[in-house]
Parts: structure tokens; sequence; C-alpha cells
């Protein structure tokens, strides 16, 4: 597309003109979940963080420990700009978070289980 | 651009369904363990790592210490598992902000830096190599501590 304030050819998914620095995006659908598509601060990506101290306290596993990590990695990278390490260590941050919770659940109703049927 | 692919994000109604469950779900488990005292052999399975290991972990008495908060025992709260106690108020805070955020689309300003959150992963792996210590400042963190 061509910027509509300087008419620089733009990349179409370029969210600021490369030459003047116009938002070009402006005219999107809002995101989902009423984020603000604030232009100077770095976008919220979620670091899971309560979800890893949760699961360490309370599934009994080390892998929770696992997801603190990956939340600081989120909030690191998120800070320096790099949104793409963001989204790959929230995503991790979130699966490290799951497992310890799913087997921390299983392990409860296995257990449940085994006590009633005895 | 990387704001096109965040479909990671659940959309705020599944967000608000989430917000809800984990609600009752905490609920239900705060209830159930009020009722049924875990201080009380047999009434919960023991914990996986500690049957393993012969070790405890960093959760290891938080059954017991979650008891003793819905009794309104803070003192033994603290015996239990004092790092659970420890991360009352800054889980507070953060149910505060997830809630703000769920509910009302408040986007939290202010980020813990990198620094901190590693911080809190050492105090987590500190605090679970220490409490297995058994010697006197450090035994004072293992759950059976009186």
């Amino acid at each position: 597309m061509y910027c509509p304030n300087c008419g620089t050819f733009n990349d179409d998914n370029n969210f600021r003109c490369v030459q003047c620095g116009n938002i070009l995006q402006q005219a999107g659908p809002p995101m989902a979940g009423g984020y603000g598509g604030g232009d100077q601060e770095p976008a919220f990506i979620p670091n899971y963080l309560v979800q890893a101290i949760l699961t360490t306290l309370f599934c009994c596993l080390p892998l929770g420990i696992v997801g603190i990590v990956y939340a600081a990695q989120v909030n690191g990278k998120n800070g320096a700009g790099d949104v793409e390490g963001a989204m790959a260590a929230s995503q991790n941050a979130k699966l490290w978070s799951s497992i310890s919770f799913g087997l921390g659940l299983a392990f409860l109703v296995f257990n449940v289980i085994l006590q009633v049927a005895t | 651009m990387a704001t096109t692919k965040d479909n990671h994000r659940p959309s705020s109604r599944s967000l608000r369904a989430l917000y809800v469950a984990a609600l009752v779900f905490s609920g239900l488990a705060v209830a159930v363990v009020y009722w049924r005292d875990p201080n009380q052999a047999g009434n919960y399975p023991t914990c996986p790592f500690y049957a393993v290991t012969g070790l405890y972990c960093a959760g290891c008495g938080s059954m017991r210490a979650t008891h003793a908060l819905s009794h309104g025992q803070l003192w033994m709260a603290l015996h239990r598992n004092p790092l659970l106690v420890l991360s009352l108020p800054f889980l507070a805070v953060s149910f505060v902000a997830w809630t703000r955020r769920v509910w009302f689309g408040v986007v939290p300003s202010r980020r813990l830096a990198q620094g901190w959150i590693y911080g809190i992963f050492a105090l987590f792996v500190a605090y679970w190599i220490l409490r297995n210590v058994p010697l006197w400042p450090f035994s004072s963190l293992a759950p059976t501590s009186p």
C-alpha cells in the first residue's frame, strides 16, 4: 500500500510507514480481548508467572520452575523489543505450567479413583 | 508483522470463562481442604515427588498450609509452607491485575523486570534445596517443623 501521508510504497503488513513513520494500520479491527494497540509501549504478552508459581506450590513437580524461567524470558525479550522471541517464550511458559497442572490433577484423580475402588 | 500472529491470545469471552472456571475450581479446592483435614494421614495422597525421592519439594505442606489459612491460623501456615504464605501478597496483586485485565480490559502498564523473575526463580530453587537440609535455620523451612 502507499502511505497516505507521504506517498511512499510500503509492505501491506507494515504498521508504520518506512519513510515518515505515519501509522498505516489504524483502520484495522480492534484486537480481541480489549488490548489497545499502543504504539510506544510493548504489547502485552502473558508470561504465565502466576501459573508457574501456583503449579510449583501445588503440583509438587519441578516443571513449574521451568515455567518461571520462561516467564522471565517473556518480560526480558518483550522489554527489549523482541516480540517474536517473547511470544515463543510465552508459549513455552504456558506449556510447562499446563503440563505441571495436568500431571498434578491426573495424579490426584488417579489416587481418588484408587481410594474409591479399594 | 508479529501483531497479526498472536492467535495464542484467547478471545475475551474464553478469557472470562477461564476466569470463572479458575475461581470455581480454586473455591472448591479450598472448601475441600477446609473440611477434609490434610494433617490426618490417608485423607490425601502423598506428594509424588516426596514419595519417589524422599525429599521435600517446594510445594510440600501447601495443602496443610491452605488448611491452616482457611481456619485463620497464619502462624501454623508459616510452619507448613513459608514460601506459600510469602507468595500470597504477590498472588493477591496479580489477581487484582488479572481481574482488571479480564473484566475491564486494563492492560498492565508496568511489568516485572526480567531480573526480578530470575530472582523469584532463584528463591524457589534455593527454598526447594534448603528445606531438605536437616540443620536448624533450614529445618524450620521443612513442612514438618513444629
